[in-house]
């Protein structure tokens, strides 16, 4: 099992960090003006957050954080309950990691083996992060949007 | 003396003390002798018997090889018979399907065959107008006798209009187009727009034609707004209407898209239309993964996905890559257009046409009925009398049959629908990517191991051997001499060896007997491990060039599958590249008309 990126301190100071600090209501938004939500393009600024995860260069609060900022920006008029519960990319370290998640409950970023189960939840992404026709794949309670190079998304329930 | 008397008596005893063990041993050689060959004889029983009981396994062999035999011969004639039955069962569809085709086109033929005379007189008149060969008495009188033989129907009253307005019968020509407006406003409206404009009569054309679009609820057309889109697309209209058909087209799908679930539903319908496009590839080109992969049909359904882009690609590319031929004459593609409206848009016969269509498919398909029940859900909706103008858009690009649209019609109906195209496109496209899996589950002969794309082929043979040397193992230890045959042999053993001493024969016979048991349950052992030896030898063999072909395929799957798929970025970026306004024609003139 990889070391997690982000130490357990840092997990604890994390959950600190006020992810939830944005949410505006936690009421559900309607599902079909969030899927019109979900399927507009993602911001570069997002897709470039993302892609600094893998290169390890979150493995301090800073780039974490940035990456933190940079969803609630793209987020910012989606409600709490819709949220993420996680991402899931192809990971490029090579053998024996073959994906890498993100997983919002815990705030944290691991590397995963071949055959490796994800957490609850995310394992379902797995096959479509893998693919490699995807940036990454962000991963709902009842749906998932995979993001391509260039921030089109395609919506699979 | 005493001492040598008692010498000589002692010598005397030991004497016949000698002779009488000598007599003993005599007598014991003699039961050794007797016994050596009762065991002789026994020995040849055994052989005897033990020749029977090869015999027997020879039998029984040469019984199983031919249950054997038989099985596979029965699993050939059964799956024959399989095969039998399905072409049977596929022809008699496709038989029934014709007989049914030629019911109805005899209903058709019966029940509509005047609306067919009304519906040729229409170009007909027009045509004769055009060179004023055909008196107007008789374009009067068939235009009369029509009226009578076709009642209800709307065009009978619209050509008694035509002719009256030929003749320059004005009383007449309001009468009969008053009757027709009742009958069918909007085709009315639509007919008159394009006679106007075939007699050059613009202003009256495009007065019509803003009746026809005062009319329409974008939630509830009929197709004949197919016509309007075909000769909007042809440029027939001519320059002055551009304003009027692209801003009316902009207006409804805003409109439309009002609704809170418009866009989802144009996706839904639009995957609907693409899923009729699944293609397909030679399954018998992966025989060993159909029998060994357990999730073979998962496999099958991503490849036929990766297949789709190709086909819709193709299916693209017929329309888009047709030259649109804008040298026709003006009175000549009018005329074309007429015989759509009159001919193809005629409410009464739709739930007809819906059944000879769907028994077609059976023909055409071959009678594979999941690929006519796609291909039917895709079309069906055009067989209904109304629907959203974006259900008409859908109709035109993907069932040109059904809606009889031109291919200038069809481009642009599907860069007008580009957005939702391009949404149920991917989404279906990232649904069939989600369930390839980088590792499968292969299972040969009771072995199972995880293969991914083939190049794990060692470590999967020397698993398999591995499984196969343990099964070779389990079956040699059951296989060994057993438990009682051990207790054969020491009982045995050792009723002989007490019962030689004791010069009781019968009981050695008795105990060499028991021992025999041993014996042959050894033999039998030795033979069956060797056996055994032989057949896992032959089993590991096959199943290692079994795990090796399966690898071989995956390789093979994977590249192939690689290959399909790749081919989606060409078509989404043709798709995305879609603009409505480059599939504007211009009729008659060559100048490129741009809307703004």
């Amino acid at each position: 099992m990889p070391r997690p990126l982000l130490s357990r301190r840092e997990n604890r100071v994390l959950n600190q960090l006020e992810v939830n600090k944005s949410r505006v209501s936690s009421k559900s938004m309607n599902p079909l003006k969030l899927e019109e939500r979900l399927r507009e393009k993602r911001s570069k600024e997002y897709i470039d957050a993302i892609r600094n995860l893998d290169s390890g260069d979150c493995s301090h609060r800073h780039g974490f954080q940035e990456f933190i900022d940079c969803m609630k920006e793209e987020f910012s008029d989606i409600p709490t309950v819709e949220l993420l519960v996680g991402v899931v990319a192809k990971c490029y370290l090579g053998e024996p990691y073959e994906v890498h998640a993100l997983d919002m409950a815990g705030n944290i970023l691991q590397h995963y083996k071949t055959n490796e189960p994800l957490p609850v939840g995310l394992e379902k992404a797995r096959s479509l992060a893998n693919h490699g026709s995807y940036e990454f794949i962000e991963v709902y309670s009842n749906h998932m949007v995979a993001i391509d190079h260039s921030g089109n998304a395609s919506i699979i329930k | 003396m005493s001492e040598k008397a008692i010498s000589q008596a002692n010598l005397n005893e030991i004497e016949r003390n000698l002779d009488r063990l000598t007599d003993q041993l005599d007598s014991a050689e003699i039961n050794l002798s007797v016994v050596h060959s009762i065991v002789d004889s026994v020995q040849g029983k055994v052989n005897s018997v033990q020749s029977t009981v090869d015999s027997f396994n020879s039998k029984v062999d040469s019984v199983q090889q031919q249950i054997s035999d038989i099985d596979s011969k029965v699993q050939n004639v059964y799956n024959e018979f399989l095969e039998f039955v399905n072409e049977a069962r596929s022809s008699a569809l496709i038989n029934e399907a014709n007989q049914e085709i030629i019911k109805l086109k005899q209903v058709i033929e019966e029940d509509y065959s005047f609306y067919d005379k009304a519906r040729r007189h229409v170009t007909g008149i027009l045509q004769a107008s055009d060179v004023s060969i055909v008196k107007k008495e008789t374009i009067e009188k068939a235009t009369q006798d029509i009226m009578m033989d076709t009642p209800k129907y709307w065009l009978a009253p619209a050509l008694v209009a035509l002719s009256a307005w030929i003749s320059d019968n004005r009383p007449l020509a309001e009468l009969a187009l008053k009757e027709a407006m009742k009958r069918d406003d909007e085709k009315t409206s639509l007919l008159f727009c394009l006679i106007c404009r075939r007699a050059d009569r613009l202003s009256g054309s495009m007065t019509w034609l803003e009746r026809y679009f005062g009319m329409q609820d974008p939630n509830h057309m009929g197709a004949d707004v197919i016509v309007v889109l075909e000769a909007f697309s042809s440029g027939i209209f001519g320059p002055d209407s551009k304003g009027l058909c692209s801003d009316k087209i902009t207006e409804w799908i805003d409109e439309l898209s009002q609704k809170a679930d418009f866009t989802a539903t144009q996706r839904v319908k639009w995957k609907q239309a693409i899923k009729g496009k699944t293609g397909s590839f030679d399954e018998n080109s992966f025989p060993l993964l159909i029998k060994h992969c357990t999730s073979w049909e998962t496999l099958k359904d991503v490849m036929k996905w990766a297949h789709t882009h190709e086909e819709i690609d193709q299916y693209l590319k017929g329309i888009f890559e047709s030259q649109f031929d804008n040298t026709f004459k003006l009175e000549d593609k009018l005329d074309e257009i007429l015989d759509k409206l009159v001919n193809n848009y005629n409410y009464d016969e739709l739930h007809i046409r819906e059944k000879l269509r769907y028994n077609e498919l059976i023909i055409e398909e071959r009678a594979d009925m999941v690929r006519v029940k796609d291909r039917f859900e895709s079309e069906k909706a055009s067989y209904e009398q109304y629907h959203a103008f974006s259900q008409h858009l859908t109709t035109i690009a993907m069932s040109p049959n059904v809606s009889g649209a031109e291919k200038s019609t069809q481009k642009l109906a599907i860069s007008l629908s580009k957005e939702w195209i391009v949404d149920a496109y991917n989404d279906l496209t990232a649904e069939s990517r989600s369930n390839v899996s980088s590792s499968v589950e292969i299972e040969v002969s009771g072995w199972k191991g995880n293969l991914s794309d083939g190049s794990e082929e060692t470590e999967l043979c020397e698993s398999i051997e591995r499984h196969a040397d343990n099964e070779l193992n389990f079956w040699l230890t059951e296989n060994n001499v057993k438990f009682r045959h051990w207790i054969a042999l020491l009982a045995g053993m050792g009723i002989a060896v007490f019962n030689l001493i004791g010069g009781n024969g019968a009981m050695v016979i008795l105990g060499l007997l028991i021992t025999c048991y041993y014996v042959h349950g050894k033999i039998q052992s030795k033979k069956k491990q060797e056996e055994l030896r032989v057949k896992y030898k032959s089993i590991k063999e096959d199943s290692v060039k079994i795990v090796k072909g399966i690898c071989a395929e995956m390789v093979d799957f994977r590249k192939l599958y690689s290959e399909k798929d790749s081919e989606y970025d060409e078509v989404i970026h043709f798709i995305n590249q879609l603009d409505p306004t480059q599939y504007i024609g211009v009729g008659d003139k060559k100048t490129r008309q741009i809307i703004s």
